[in-house]
């Protein structure tokens, strides 16, 4: 056969009566595509990607192992249509990147339109070069912020929510976490918790410790000036050195 | 008439008053007795509180009468002019007529009982006004408090109608685009999927609308979550409910456990390579009702700019509606994923 080569296309969604229903209704719609594999995986889309070179991915984007947004910035796709349940990417932010979006249930009125947007874009030469930078752009944000500690209780490893915690103490060997029902027991001296941790919520007041603003009634100043820290529904106080004493003026 | 049992709203009680005059009265006594006034400590002692307790009535009669009752100058001038007169009058009765005579016998003489009178007063007054003042100020703590606490439950709640009101649109749309396409290749399978969709929207719905429901309706919703799921993610995702009979009816929070079963099936199983389970069981502890929730996932993941799992309003309200012993663990488990567990104390029931 002397007609040009056959357009490919790799479909991934984790859900695999979602993915098997994309290619039937491809082949229905656009029977000279080749639908080259169908993959349930993030890792396997890289692989298939970069193994079968198609010219077009349908990706999902929550899928194991990697999301669709991830593949797509570990492998370079001439032609990228994402398909989503709910539009929670701003997806309108990589209608650049990609050559379309679809969102779930697709309908077929709405397939045939990025059938005809893939055609015209394969028949035009057009690609998308840019989407792997931007997509790289919309990922890459928000440095990490520690959300969770891991502290031992017995022999059972306890997840404790930063946002949950009320203070942390050190003393000579550990740091203790208070929580309002508990105190775990850590390791990790509060200086590196310091650099983890939110400075809008969490601040030092003391050599040894790091308090949650949101747990503070009160601050206290007593006859000899001292600086004292009151917390919701607790009954201990903190006590405020000096050198931090000043962020408390205005309270 | 019955009497108001403080003297002013943040005022102090009627004993607390009397026990105070008295304990102030001896003092003033004791000082003049040292300061070798020419009489026997009794008389002394008799004269002091006769003027002290005058004193302070005519004050409180005036400062009621002025309105407010409370500790005011103009109350204690009247209180001195009256009651020193008034309890010298009273301690000639009980201690003979010398005080009298003298008090009565000249002008100087009547003032300097005037002048201690009011040189003594004074303490007092100062010494009532600051109880009151501390008095009131503790009130307005207590009731910011009070306020904070009202607002606090009122946003919780809110937060919790909307809870209860969302319905997340990638679970909904995702199953809807199942059922879509499950209709041509398998119609037994998109009927019973949408028949799992009805449950899990019926109850969710009935749910929405209560404060209150029992572990065995609340674990019908999460079955039907489950079974949503299976159809959509296959073989790979394996569930397991554990309701024993005696819990079935035990009333519980609607939306305290479903975001939990949520974050296992979402941030647990959904992004797994491989096979997933969750395990949903309910069991009585000796003090307490526990909730656990297990999943073999991924674990620990949090994506930037993640939600933070919703776990801050499940602490929020296990607080309110269970106070301060209710609890939610978050454990690592030693193979692979995460347990959550909820602990709600016996004995305090939900309000």
């Amino acid at each position: 056969m002397d007609s040009p080569k056959r357009p490919r296309a790799l479909i991934a969604d984790d859900e695999p009566a979602l993915a098997a229903d994309l290619a039937v209704r491809l082949s229905r719609l656009w029977p000279e595509l080749e639908i080259a594999a169908v993959v349930h995986q993030g890792p396997a889309a890289v692989d298939g990607l970069t193994r079968l070179q198609p010219e077009i991915a349908f990706l999902d984007i929550r899928m194991p192992g990697l999301t669709g947004l991830e593949v797509a910035t570990k492998v370079s796709v001439p032609h990228l249509v994402f398909v989503t349940a709910h539009d929670e990417y701003a997806i309108s932010a990589f209608d650049a990147a990609a050559a379309d979006y679809l969102l779930k249930p697709v309908t077929d009125e709405r397939l045939e339109e990025t059938v005809r947007r893939l055609q015209s874009r394969l028949s035009s030469g057009a690609s998308a070069t840019d989407a792997e930078a931007l997509l790289r752009r919309l990922l890459s944000p928000i440095p990490p912020r520690l959300e969770f500690v891991r502290a031992s209780v017995g022999s059972e490893t306890h997840l404790v929510e930063v946002a949950s915690v009320l203070y942390f103490r050190a003393d000579e060997r550990y740091t203790a976490v208070q929580t309002v029902n508990r105190e775990y027991l850590i390791r990790t001296p509060l200086k590196d918790l310091l650099k983890q941790l939110s400075p809008e919520h969490f601040w030092q007041i003391h050599r040894n410790t790091i308090v949650n603003l949101r747990a503070v009634q009160s601050a206290r100043r007593d006859f000899a000036g001292r600086l004292t820290l009151q917390l919701r529904g607790r009954t201990e106080s903190l006590p405020v050195s000096r050198a931090f004493a000043h962020r408390f003026q205005q309270m | 008439m019955p009497l108001p049992s403080r003297l002013s709203p943040e005022g102090l009680t009627w004993w607390q008053v009397v026990l105070y005059a008295l304990i102030g009265n001896t003092l003033i006594a004791s000082i003049l007795w040292f300061a070798e006034i020419d009489d026997s400590y009794y008389s002394i002692w008799i004269t002091s509180q006769a003027i002290g307790f005058s004193i302070t009535s005519i004050h409180v009669v005036v400062a009621a009468l002025l309105g407010s009752g409370r500790w005011t100058l103009p109350a204690m001038v009247a209180g001195v002019i009256g009651g020193v007169p008034l309890g010298v009058g009273l301690s000639s009765v009980i201690c003979g007529p010398e005080i009298g005579t003298e008090f009565l016998g000249s002008g100087p003489a009547m003032l300097r009982y005037l002048a201690f009178g009011s040189l003594f007063s004074f303490p007092f007054f100062a010494f009532f006004k600051n109880r009151e003042r501390i008095h009131a100020l503790e009130q307005a703590q207590q009731e910011a408090d009070l306020r904070s606490a009202e607002q606090k439950r009122s946003a919780v709640a809110a937060e919790l109608r909307r809870l209860q009101a969302q319905i997340e649109p990638h679970f909904l749309f995702n199953t809807l685009a199942n059922v879509q396409c499950l209709i041509e290749s398998n119609p037994t399978a998109a009927r019973d999927l949408l028949e799992q969709l009805n449950i899990h929207l019926r109850v969710g719905l009935k749910h929405s609308r209560a404060t209150q429901t029992t572990l065995a309706e609340e674990f019908k919703l999460l079955e039907s979550y489950l079974r949503i799921h299976a159809y959509r993610m296959g073989p790979r995702f394996r569930w397991e409910l554990k309701l024993p009979d005696e819990l079935r009816s035990v009333p519980f929070p609607p939306m305290l456990l479903q975001p939990l079963v949520e974050n296992a099936v979402q941030h647990g199983i959904q992004p797994k390579v491989g096979n997933g389970k969750v395990a949903l069981c309910a069991r009585q502890e000796p003090d307490a009702l526990v909730l656990s929730v297990a999943d073999d996932g991924v674990g620990l993941h949090p994506k930037p700019g993640s939600s933070g799992f919703g776990l801050a309003n499940i602490r929020e309200r296990l607080a309110l509606l269970f106070g301060p012993k209710a609890r939610l663990d978050l454990k690592e488990n030693a193979n692979s994923g995460l347990t959550a567990e909820l602990w709600i104390p016996r004995s305090d029931p939900a309000p």
